[in-house]
Parts: structure tokens; C-alpha cells; sequence
């Protein structure tokens, strides 16, 4: 009685259970023809491995600690503003149905002066703000290598960079700021005559992501090392871009 | 009590963290391989291979089987990923055939015979059934039988019998692509 071919197969990989290990060990060593079968399929799978690595790509260099920091934060951007206003806006309703609450002459009060003030200054870094009604943006992926290419400088206004375990990058501008063009491997933002903040969100793990401000290079993230270091604030992964003119 | 962050391994008490970074070491480069070889998109299979693990991280405390739920992960991300990045992926394919162009070869007649082979290779992998092709790129990256029928919800009894079919299955595509004319 010869071995099947689960056994033979088994056999090869060392996967028989304890059961059977010893007595097909034994009749391999005594029934040539099922030894026979167990080269040939070792050859037959050789042949099929040797082959299937011709298409493989060498592995990204990626370290166990950076994707522990990844894993680390807490959760993507958006979620984090969706939460943040959720948490905000009920706050707010409650405050303001309270009996006696001063919360709606405040609200009444700030609503007067809205309707005869002038735009609001752009977001600073320590006061982000989320992507409200009033803001666009654009999603991509990072590819290889990709430019983000500011058509223009501006007079004031800069770009707030963000790392993030998005897998693609993501810009967002208050509407009418700026229009996109997205090429492979560039992300084209004309801005001439605006005066706007940007906020650009770069995955963690995007190989090479250059943003250009006219014809200057701003910002260069390539693998894990970001440059230059000197715009970043004190938290962690985000950095300024200033998209202004530079100083003579 | 018992602390659920700890596994006893041997003698040594390694933590949460600490058996992610060993399962990191061991696991990370043949999962991507897998991925690449399963998307043939090097960059996908990346991305894709960074998420698994970074879900296994968020998780808190390690499955039952580790390895088998990082392949069910990554094949659950591939399934979602693979729509939208193929518009991408054309693109960059376009792009990279054109600057070929303009590159001269190094080795006219071995770089077009080595292109011939992995074409046929990634043919023949596109080829086979989605069952076939899992199984047998699994077990090529070393994968116990036991991963396997787990990740791929298979009946562990019967790997070495779908393997052996898989295998002959990529063998009978291949060399009909070669005899193709």
C-alpha cells in the first residue's frame, strides 16, 4: 500500500501529524516508489518557487519602530476632527438649551458680530481648524515619489504638513483658494493670488514626497527622514511651510 | 492575576509590544513578498503589508494565530485597495513604459529575455484560480499548513492535496505560454 498524495505532500513539508510520522517515515524508507514521489514533488515545487521569484521587487526598508509610532496614533486626522466637533457641537447644545444658560446671549451676540466682521484670519498652527463646509482639498496617492508643485508665492500664508497612517496624501484649502491638477507623480496647486493656509496630509510610510513653491524645493520627506527639520513645531510630525515670498 | 499584555514563551516573558516586534522581524518581509507576488504592485503590497501590521499593534493583544490573521488582514486590505489604486497604477505604468523607451538596455537580448520570463510568470500567477494562487504563494513564503487553512479558511486535511494541485496547475499554464506561439 503506498502513501496518497496528502502524505506525500506532507511528507515533503514535514507536516505530518504524530500519528502517522513515524510509520510513513518508515515505509519511505522501504517502498522506493513513494520515495521516489516525494523527489518529484520536491523538484516539481523547486521549479514552481524559482520561477515565482522572478517577479518579486526588493522589500521596503520599513523598521519595526516606525510603524509601532504609526500604530501609535490614536487615529487618522479626519476622525480626530470628526470627534473633536461631534464632542464640540454637543457640548455647545447643551450649554445652550440649559435654563438660564448665558451661552445664548453669547451665541446671539456673536452671530451680530459675524454679519459686519471681516474674514477671519488664516488657522494658526496652535488653533487648527477642521475641514469645514467651506474648505476643499484633494486626495492622491503618493506613489513612488511625488511633487506637490504651489504654482505660485504667495504674499502671506503658509502649508501645514501632517504625517499620517492615511495611505494617500491629502490637501485641503478654504474653497476658492486654489485649484488642483493631478499628474502622475505631481499634484499641481495653482494658488496665484491667494493668501490662504493649506493643510496637507502625508502618509507615514510615502516613499518621497518633495512640496515646491514656485521653482524652490520647501520640503522634502524621503523615507522617514524629513527636511528640513527647522519647520517643525513641537508636535511631533508636523511641520510649517511657508508659501510666501522669500526674504531678500 | 494573570497580565493579558504578557505571553510566556520559554523561559522569557515577552510583552505585547516586544512579540510584535518579533513577529515584525520574522513575518514582515514574507508578507510583503506574498502581497507583491499576489498584487504584482510592489507599491500596494508595501502599503498594505505596513497596515496589517499596523492593525495587529492597535489590536492590543495577539490572535490566536498571528500569522494566519496578518495574511486575513492584508488580503481584506488588498480587496479594498485594489479598485481604487488601479486607475494609479495605469498611469504610472504608462509613465515608466515611456521613459523605457528612452533608456538604452544594458543587455539587449538577456534584459528581453528575462522581461519574456516574468511577464509569463505574472501571467501564469494571474492565471490560476484565486483558491490555487493564495495557496501556493502562501507555501512558497513558508507558511505552515496550518496558517494557511486558517487565513484561508480552508480544511486543514486537505492543503497538501490543493497544493499539489496548484502546483501542477502553474506548471501546465506555464508551459503552455511557452509553446504558445
Amino acid at each position: 500500500m503506498h502513501l496518497d498524495e496528502e502524505q506525500i505532500w506532507r511528507a515533503l513539508h514535514g507536516e505530518l501529524g504524530p500519528q502517522v510520522e513515524v510509520s510513513v517515515r518508515e515505509h519511505l524508507v522501504e517502498c522506493a516508489f513513494c520515495s521516489e514521489q516525494v523527489a518529484e514533488a520536491r523538484r516539481e515545487e523547486a521549479g514552481v518557487y524559482t520561477l515565482l521569484s522572478q517577479v518579486d521587487h526588493p522589500p521596503p526598508p520599513v523598521a519595526a519602530e516606525v510603524l509601532v509610532a504609526r500604530a501609535r496614533t490614536a487615529r487618522r486626522g479626519w476622525q480626530r476632527w470628526a470627534a473633536a466637533v461631534l464632542l464640540a457641537l454637543g457640548f455647545a447644545g447643551a450649554a445652550y438649551a440649559a435654563p438660564g444658560s448665558p451661552v445664548r446671549a453669547w451665541v446671539n451676540a456673536a452671530l451680530a458680530r459675524m454679519s459686519a466682521a471681516p474674514r477671519r484670519p488664516p488657522p494658526s498652527p496652535t488653533s487648527r481648524q477642521g475641514p469645514g463646509p467651506s474648505v476643499a482639498g484633494i486626495v492622491v496617492a503618493p506613489g513612488r515619489a511625488l511633487v506637490i508643485a504651489f504654482t505660485s508665492r504667495q504674499a502671506t500664508g503658509d502649508a501645514f504638513v501632517s504625517m499620517t497612517d492615511s495611505a494617500e496624501v491629502t490637501v485641503h484649502a478654504p474653497i476658492g483658494a486654489a485649484t488642483f491638477t493631478s499628474e502622475p507623480d505631481r499634484l499641481v496647486i495653482h494658488n496665484q493670488g491667494s493668501s490662504a493656509n493649506f493643510e496637507i496630509e502625508i502618509p507615514t510610510g510615502a516613499p518621497l514626497v518633495e512640496i515646491r513653491v514656485g521653482d524652490e524645493r520647501r520640503f522634502l520627506k524621503e523615507g522617514p527622514r524629513v527636511t528640513p527639520q527647522s519647520t517643525a513645531t513641537g508636535r511631533s510630525g508636523y511641520y510649517i511651510v511657508p508659501l510666501k515670498r522669500s526674504e531678500p | 492575576m494573570e497580565n493579558p499584555g504578557l505571553t510566556q514563551r520559554g523561559s522569557a516573558i515577552l510583552s505585547f509590544h516586544d512579540r510584535c516586534v518579533e513577529l515584525f522581524a520574522t513575518h514582515f518581509h514574507r508578507l510583503y513578498r506574498y502581497i507583491d507576488r499576489v498584487s504584482g504592485d510592489p507599491e500596494l503590497a508595501a502599503d498594505l503589508a505596513q497596515e496589517a501590521f499596523i492593525k495587529l499593534y492597535r489590536r492590543g493583544s495577539l490572535p490566536d494565530a498571528p500569522e494566519a490573521w496578518l495574511i486575513s488582514v492584508a488580503l481584506n486590505l488588498f480587496r479594498n485597495a485594489r479598485s481604487t489604486r488601479s486607475r494609479r497604477r495605469r498611469l504610472l505604468t504608462i509613465a515608466r513604459g515611456e521613459a523605457a523607451h528612452s533608456d538604452p538596455p544594458p543587455s539587449p537580448e538577456s534584459a528581453a529575455a528575462a522581461a519574456e520570463t516574468r511577464q509569463r510568470v505574472r501571467s501564469t500567477i494571474d492565471r490560476l484560480s484565486e483558491r490555487e494562487r493564495r495557496l501556493l504563494l502562501l507555501k512558497a513564503e513558508g507558511y505552515s499548513y496550518r496558517d494557511i487553512a486558517a487565513a484561508l479558511e480552508l480544511n486543514e486535511a486537505s492543503v497538501g492535496t490543493l497544493l499539489a494541485r496548484a502546483i501542477r496547475a502553474f506548471r501546465l499554464i506555464y508551459e503552455d505560454a511557452i509553446d504558445a506561439p
